[in-house]
């Protein structure tokens, strides 16, 4: 493998979804806030050619809200958009918590919702031109054997590298789903978020193909009397990858103030994709908002260790797993109704 | 002060170990602190220092450092009764040490 450094690609910057789409099927890379791309193809992660800018597209600028109260928030809403939207907050506050969380404050300004949920993983050895893996073409993962302390504790498939979207973990939560205009047809077709990852799969990181465009990701509405909370655990307290992230987001009866009729629970920086805790969502029905989590949650919780198949190195997430998702469950229940 | 952060807390040089590339080659692996890491630093001078400098100040560079980790090894000890004795104090380690 080669480094590209200094080679200067072709930009195109199209206006419409239409015209994006073709330069795509032509075979140019989509750019959106583009903090990462050139990166990745300086250190060979990406090959290097013509780029599509998405930037001036205003179709894929901001959300847009339905009268029903479910919304689309556009795949060009930049990160800080995100969190500083002050309906999104109210309905999705899990979201926006994410949103406010993630890298530092000229990253949020420039990174897209699209580009956070297409984003290649961090793996050192992934970056690092002396190495070969699955995502480069090689056949092996140098990090399952090597190097992999900040790796995946829940171990899907033979590359170890956690999904790094933090903005996936909050979607996953709120049953986001996303929406794709696809190569050749130029139909746009919708799926769940889930759908967009499979962790089964090392050589990429997402499961879109060359040429898909994703234009939106799609909320839908919330019942009222919402709860959600997210804490994001890392080494350093402000632009630091999360080496566990969570979510819970809580549906109450009365209003808000009765007991937990629905839980969400997602969580992110332990898999290759985020996931979804479905034991712990089950016992979190009944819970009452104020309380401390009952028996039934903390055997829950317990159980969370039978999920995990830790690396040599990666043990200590399985703690960390079950004490950040108990501590955002009891945020989430002491956090104001929606 | 906040390279004594940085060497308790943070920086390491991680290389692959069956072939010695070093991994933490760029300032997102090799880790230093950012603003939200260090506390609040209050700096008293001593003032009776060398009769040839004017001011009487005294340098005393990365001298400063070793002090820190030393510092947040007794805070980790007084927080959770576990004594640390490698550095950075990771995540990881302090969970194992807790286990």
């Amino acid at each position: 493998m080669t480094t590209q450094r200094g080679t200067v690609p072709t930009v195109t910057r199209s206006t419409s979804v239409a015209g994006a789409a073709r330069e795509l099927v032509e075979g140019a890379l989509p750019r959106a806030g583009g903090t990462d791309l050139v990166t990745c193809v300086e250190a060979g992660v990406i090959a290097p050619g013509p780029l599509v800018d998405l930037v001036d597209v205003p179709e894929l600028r901001g959300p847009r809200w339905d009268g029903d109260g479910a919304v689309r928030i556009g795949a060009m809403t930049s990160v800080a958009e995100l969190g500083a939207d002050p309906l999104l907050a109210e309905a999705y506050p899990g979201l926006v918590a994410a949103a406010r969380a993630l890298a530092t404050p000229q990253i949020r300004g420039t990174a897209t919702v699209g580009g956070n949920l297409l984003q290649r993983n961090r793996c050192p050895y992934l970056r690092n031109p002396a190495f070969e893996c699955f995502q480069t073409g090689g056949d092996s993962c140098p990090a399952r054997d090597g190097d992999h302390l900040r790796a995946v504790v829940v171990d899907l498939g033979p590359c170890v590298a956690p999904h790094p979207s933090s903005l996936a973990v909050a979607l996953l939560a709120y049953d986001a789903s996303v929406v794709v205009v696809e190569r050749g047809s130029g139909a746009e077709v919708e799926r769940d978020l889930a759908e967009l990852y499979d962790g089964t799969d090392p050589t990429r990181d997402h499961v879109l193909a060359p040429g898909d465009l994703l234009v939106a990701v799609a909320l839908p509405a919330l019942v009222s009397g919402g709860r959600a909370a997210h804490l994001r655990v890392a080494g350093r307290s402000r632009a630091e990858w999360p080496l566990v992230e969570a979510v819970v987001r809580l549906e109450c009866a009365e209003e808000g103030r009765g007991p937990v009729t629905r839980a969400s629970v997602a969580v992110g920086g332990v898999a290759r994709t985020p996931l979804r805790l479905p034991g712990v969502e089950r016992a979190l029905v009944g819970s009452v908002p104020g309380r401390a989590p009952g028996e039934e949650v903390d055997r829950a919780l317990e159980a969370i260790v039978e999920l995990c198949s830790p690396l040599p190195a990666t043990g200590y997430k399985v703690d960390l797993l079950q004490a950040t998702v108990r501590d955002v469950v009891e945020r989430a229940l002491d956090a104001p109704a929606g | 002060m906040v390279q004594g952060v940085g060497y308790a807390l943070h920086e390491e040089r991680r290389d692959d170990l069956g072939t010695g590339v070093v991994l933490s080659d760029d300032l997102e692996d090799y880790r230093i602190p950012g603003m939200g890491d260090v506390p609040e630093t209050e700096v008293y001078f001593h003032e009776e220092g060398f009769e040839h400098v004017a001011g009487g100040g005294v340098g005393l560079g990365e001298v400063s450092v070793v002090g820190v980790a030393a510092a947040l090894g007794n805070a980790v000890y007084d927080a959770t009764g576990w004594r640390p004795h490698d550095l950075p104090l990771r995540p990881d380690r302090l969970i194992g040490g807790l286990r």
